[in-house]
């Protein structure tokens, strides 16, 4: 194919590009993609950010580690030993729950109390459920 | 490279205005649905494909550094959301030949052309380039919506203005090729 040749397809394709019509996507194109763009921006907001960042749980934990670990080394594992050897704790104990001792309840108090926290707990995943689910709809 | 109206409607979908973004998605839609239909040669696919395109850019336009036009950047996600599109769909359109192509033809095709009414020539026009094979396909729809700009087209397609100058002439090679088959077959039927 010559220059003149390659010039004349240039202006035929030029023609034809210029005639070629713009499609258009389905009339409801851009309310379906707003719904789709309002929920990941919903995402966004109320993405899961953890209270302490990772790194300073990190640091916690190795922190406690190393304490535990130098404590053990420093002082051993006997209960009489060490840290503990000296404190007496027994007296505590009695001055707070010593009351407790002769304390008796009925079986009705006992399965009442058992009830209720049985309870308390069925609801936490309830509520969190519905708290999520208002959260997503705002 | 951005214009003010541009860098206007950027700050406002960046602060979380959707109604702006709206705005953004309609001056946009049909010239990205229609490279996504060049491409990929069905209304389902370019419909689903331009939707991906348009979550793509709102999530990515806090990125959007500007050292394009903001069409520019569009085209280069649609461009590349076509790629993977059609390397996971795997489909090829058939080859074209180029090589019987005459050039005394494009004068005589030129003419039929121009004898056709506009609806029927779009028609045709459509049919020619849903033959084209997509790199064609998106090469010569980018070069015009980029008015002809390669230094635009190199941003889009990461080619160098050499190597897209050879795959144009190829493309719109291709395009005769189909267009006068197209036209021989008319004839043939019309006198037949």
């Amino acid at each position: 194919m010559d220059k003149q040749e390659e010039k004349e397809l240039e202006a035929f394709v030029d023609k034809i590009m210029a005639d070629a019509p713009l499609e258009s996507p389905s009339a409801d194109f851009t309310k379906n993609l707003m719904q789709h763009i309002e929920a990941v921006q919903h995402k966004e907001v109320y993405q899961y950010r953890p209270i302490v960042p990772k790194q300073v749980l990190v640091l916690i934990f190795v922190g406690l580690v190393s304490l535990t670990l130098y404590l053990i080394a420093q002082y051993g594992l006997e209960s009489d030993g060490g840290w503990f050897g000296n404190v007496s704790v027994e007296p505590v104990f009695d001055n707070m729950w010593g009351w407790l001792e002769n304390y008796t309840s009925s079986k009705i108090l006992i399965y009442a109390v058992l009830l209720f926290g049985l309870l308390f707990f069925v609801q936490v995943p309830l509520i969190k459920k519905q708290l999520e689910r208002n959260i997503m709809l705002e | 490279m951005l214009t003010t109206n541009e860098k206007e409607l950027i700050n406002k979908i960046r602060n979380g205005n959707t109604v702006a973004f709206s705005d953004l998605v309609d001056g946009h839609k049909d010239l990205v649905y229609t490279l996504c239909i060049r491409m990929l040669g069905n209304r389902e696919d370019a419909e689903e494909v331009s939707q991906d395109v348009f979550i793509k850019v709102f999530t990515a336009l806090r990125n959007f550094k500007g050292d394009s036009k903001l069409s520019t950047w569009i085209y280069r996600i649609a461009y590349n959301a076509c790629l993977d599109r059609l390397k996971r769909t795997k489909k090829e359109r058939m080859r074209v030949e180029v090589d019987h192509l005459k050039g005394s033809a494009f004068s005589v095709m030129d003419n039929a052309l121009d004898r056709m009414v506009q609806e029927e020539r779009s028609v045709l026009i459509n049919s020619c380039l849903a033959a084209l094979p997509a790199e064609d396909a998106s090469i010569l729809t980018l070069f015009y919506f980029e008015e002809k700009n390669l230094l635009e087209m190199e941003k889009v397609l990461d080619l160098s203005a050499n190597t897209i100058k050879v795959r144009l002439f190829r493309a719109r090679k291709k395009l005769a090729a189909i267009m006068e088959r197209k036209f021989d077959k008319e004839t043939v039927g019309n006198n037949g």
